[in-house]
C-alpha cells in the first residue's frame, strides 16, 4: 500500500471510529499514533505522543480561545437575550414575519458576542419561541429560524471556527475576524429575506403584529449599550490596531465577566455553572487539537495533502470546479459531522490543496466555516435543530425539520455569492490599519 | 472504590476550577498589559506568563471533560443500536481514550526529564520549561483516571456538575 493511500484508509478509518461513537479527538489520535508507528516505528510515534499535547497547546496564538469562551460564557450568562430580542423586536417586529426577523437580529448580536452557536440557540429559543407563539406564529417558522439564526454566530466574529482555521493554516486571525463581518450580515440579511418570502407566500405563517412606539424603541436601546460597546470595543479594537486578537479577547473576558456582575445575573450558581462550561468548552477544544496535531503528523508523512494537490493538477479540473467539489464535500460531511471535527480533520490537506489552487487564505476559510455553519441545520444530525427543538416541549423534530429548507436555500445562496464575488471578504481586511 | 471514586472526581473538579482560574489570572495580565502601556508600566514578560496559564489552565481542565463527557463525537449510528451493542462500543471508545492517554503521559515524562536534564528557559522572563511541563504531567495522568471512570458509566455533562 502507498503512502497517500495508508493516509486516505487513515482518513476513511477516524470516519469510521467516529461513527461508532469514539469522540473525534481520540479517534484522530488513534489513528494518528497507529499510521505513525505503521510509517515511522515505535520511535516516531514515541516522538509524536511525547511532543503533540505540549506543541498543540503552547502556542501564544491560541491563547485567544480559552479567553473568547470566557467572553462568551459570561455573556450568555448576563441576562441580554431579552434585551437584545425587545431591542431588535422595537425596529422590526411589526413588518410582516417581523418577529422571525427579529429572532435572526438578536441572534446574530448575542452570537456575536457568545460565539457559540448552540448557546445562542438554547438562550434565544427561550425568549423568542414564547413570544412567538403568542403572536400566532407557525411552530416550524419560529423554531427554523431560531436554530438558522444561531448559526449567525459561527461566522459573525469572535469566531472559534476561525481562530482553529487561522492556527491551521497559519492566517491572519485578525484578518479572518475582520474578513467575516460583511459575509455573516449578508447571511443575516438572507435569512431575514428567506422569511418574508416565505410569509409572502403563506402569510396564516405569520399573524402581523402591533408597531412599538419610539419612546419603547429608545428605552430598549438603552438596556443593551453594555453589550454593543463590549462588541465594538474588542471588533472595532482589533480593526484600528489598538489590540491583537489575544488582547481583544482579554479584553472581552473581562468585559463581559464585569456586564454578567452588573447584570446582577451572576450569582453563585450560575457563577459555578459558568466555570464548569468554560471548562468543558476548553477542554474539548484543545484536546481536540492535540488529536487534531496527532493525526497531522501522520497525514504528512504519508504525503497525502500533495498526492491529492498533483492528482488535481493531472486533472483537467479548474480552480473553480476544485472549489465547487471541495464546498459539495463540505456540505455533504457537514450533514454528518460537528463542524469543528470536519475543519480539524479536513483543513490539513484541503488547505494545501486550496493554496496550491491560489486561493486567498482568508476568502477560503470564510468559505469553509460558512459551509459548517449549514452542516449545523441540515439534518439528520444539525445540532441546533435538536436544541431548538429542546427549549420548547412538545416540539417535535418534524416540525423543525419541516420549516428549515428556506434557510438552507438562503444558505446555500450566501455560499454562491461569496464564491463568485471574493471581495465581500477581503475588502474590509484590505482596509485594516 | 465508591469512596476513592468520588475522590478522584472531586479532584477533577477541583482541577477544572483552577485551570479556570488560570485562564482568569491571564486575561487579568493582558488587560493589565493594555492599560500598563498606556502608563508607562507594561507587564514584563507578559507572553511568557499567559502561556503558562492557558497551557497550564488547558491541561487542568481537560480531565473534566473527559468527565463531563464534553468532548464531541457523533451519536448518531451508536444510538440506534440496541443497548446491549451500545454500551460495550462506548466502553471501548473510553478504553482508546484511556490508552492514548497512557502511551503520552509515558512518552511526555520522558520528555520532561530531558527539559529537565537541558534546562531550557522561557525566552522573555527565563521561566524553566519544566513549570509548563508539570500541569500537562498532571493533567494528562488525571485526564487518563477521569476517562478510565468513564468506561463503566457513560459520562454527562449535568452529572458531573
Amino acid at each position: 500500500m502507498s503512502s497517500a493511500l495508508l493516509g486516505f484508509a487513515g482518513f476513511v478509518l477516524a470516519l469510521a471510529l467516529i461513527a461508532f461513537g469514539f469522540p473525534v479527538a481520540v479517534a484522530m489520535g488513534v489513528v494518528g499514533v497507529g499510521g505513525f508507528w505503521l510509517l515511522n516505528g515505535w520511535i516516531g510515534a514515541g516522538f509524536i505522543l511525547g511532543s503533540s499535547p505540549f506543541e498543540a497547546i503552547f502556542p501564544y496564538s491560541l491563547s485567544v480561545v480559552p479567553l473568547f469562551v470566557m467572553m462568551g460564557v459570561f455573556a450568555a450568562r448576563a441576562g441580554l437575550s431579552r434585551s437584545l430580542f425587545d431591542a431588535v423586536n422595537g425596529f422590526l417586529g411589526h413588518i410582516r414575519g417581523g418577529l422571525a426577523v427579529t429572532a435572526i437580529g438578536a441572534c446574530a448580536l448575542f452570537g456575536a458576542i457568545c460565539g457559540s452557536s448552540l448557546a445562542t440557540v438554547a438562550t434565544m429559543g427561550r425568549v423568542a419561541m414564547p413570544e412567538m407563539k403568542r403572536h400566532g406564529y407557525d411552530d416550524a417558522l419560529s423554531s427554523a429560524s431560531i436554530a438558522a439564526g444561531g448559526t449567525l454566530g459561527v461566522l459573525i466574529p469572535p469566531s472559534i471556527l476561525l481562530v482553529i482555521y487561522g492556527i491551521l493554516t497559519q492566517t491572519s486571525i485578525g484578518q479572518l475576524f475582520i474578513g467575516a463581518i460583511i459575509p455573516g450580515l449578508l447571511g443575516a440579511v438572507l435569512y431575514a429575506v428567506a422569511i418574508i418570502v416565505r410569509v409572502r407566500m403563506a402569510p396564516e405563517l405569520a399573524p402581523p403584529t402591533p408597531r412599538v412606539d419610539w419612546a419603547t424603541r429608545i428605552a430598549t436601546l438603552g438596556r443593551v449599550w453594555g453589550v454593543v460597546l463590549l462588541f465594538a470595543l474588542v471588533i472595532g479594537g482589533i480593526y484600528l490596531g489598538w489590540f491583537s486578537p489575544t488582547e481583544a479577547a482579554a479584553v472581552g473576558a473581562v468585559g463581559a465577566f464585569l456586564l454578567a456582575v452588573v447584570s446582577g445575573e451572576l450569582d453563585r450558581d450560575a457563577l459555578r455553572g459558568a466555570v464548569l462550561e468554560t471548562a468543558e468548552l476548553t477542554g474539548m477544544i484543545f484536546f481536540i487539537l492535540i488529536g487534531a496535531s496527532l493525526f497531522n503528523y501522520f497525514l504528512e508523512t504519508t504525503g497525502l495533502p500533495s498526492g491529492l494537490i498533483g492528482l488535481i493538477e493531472n486533472s483537467d479540473l479548474g480552480p473553480t470546479e476544485v472549489l465547487v467539489l471541495i464546498m459539495l464535500f463540505y456540505v455533504v460531511l457537514g450533514c454528518f459531522m460537528d463542524s469543528m471535527s470536519m475543519i480539524l480533520l479536513t483543513v490539513p490537506f484541503l488547505g494545501p490543496v486550496a493554496l496550491a489552487m491560489g486561493y486567498d487564505m482568508v476568502w477560503f476559510g470564510i468559505l469553509i466555516v460558512t459551509v459548517a455553519e449549514i452542516g449545523l441545520i441540515t439534518p439528520p444530525i444539525g445540532m441546533n435543530l435538536f436544541v431548538v427543538q429542546a427549549t420548547q416541549p412538545g416540539l417535535t423534530q418534524r416540525t423543525v425539520v419541516r420549516g428549515i429548507l428556506p434557510f438552507i436555500l438562503a444558505d446555500l445562496v450566501r455560499l454562491v455569492i461569496l464564491a463568485a464575488v471574493p471581495a465581500l471578504a477581503l475588502w474590509l481586511p484590505s482596509q485594516m490599519f | 472504590m465508591r469512596r476513592l471514586a468520588q475522590a478522584l472526581r472531586a479532584l477533577v473538579l477541583a482541577s477544572a476550577v483552577v485551570g479556570v482560574l488560570a485562564y482568569a489570572a491571564a486575561a487579568l495580565l493582558t488587560v493589565a498589559d493594555i492599560v500598563g502601556r498606556q502608563t508607562g508600566m507594561p507587564i514584563p514578560g507578559v507572553v511568557d506568563l499567559v502561556q503558562l496559564c492557558v497551557l497550564g489552565g488547558a491541561w487542568l481542565v481537560i480531565p473534566h471533560a473527559f468527565l463531563a463527557g464534553a468532548h464531541v463525537g457523533v451519536d448518531l449510528l451508536v444510538e440506534s443500536f440496541p443497548r446491549a451493542v451500545e454500551r460495550p462500543l462506548r466502553a471501548l471508545a473510553s478504553l482508546a481514550a484511556v490508552g492514548l492517554l497512557g502511551l503520552m503521559l509515558v512518552y511526555c515524562y520522558e520528555a520532561f526529564q530531558q527539559q529537565l536534564l537541558y534546562g531550557d528557559r522561557s525566552q522573555q522572563l527565563g521561566i524553566p520549561i519544566v513549570w509548563y511541563w508539570v500541569p500537562l504531567l498532571f493533567g494528562l495522568a488525571l485526564s487518563a483516571v477521569a476517562a478510565a471512570l468513564t468506561v463503566f458509566s457513560t459520562p454527562h455533562p449535568q452529572a458531573a456538575r
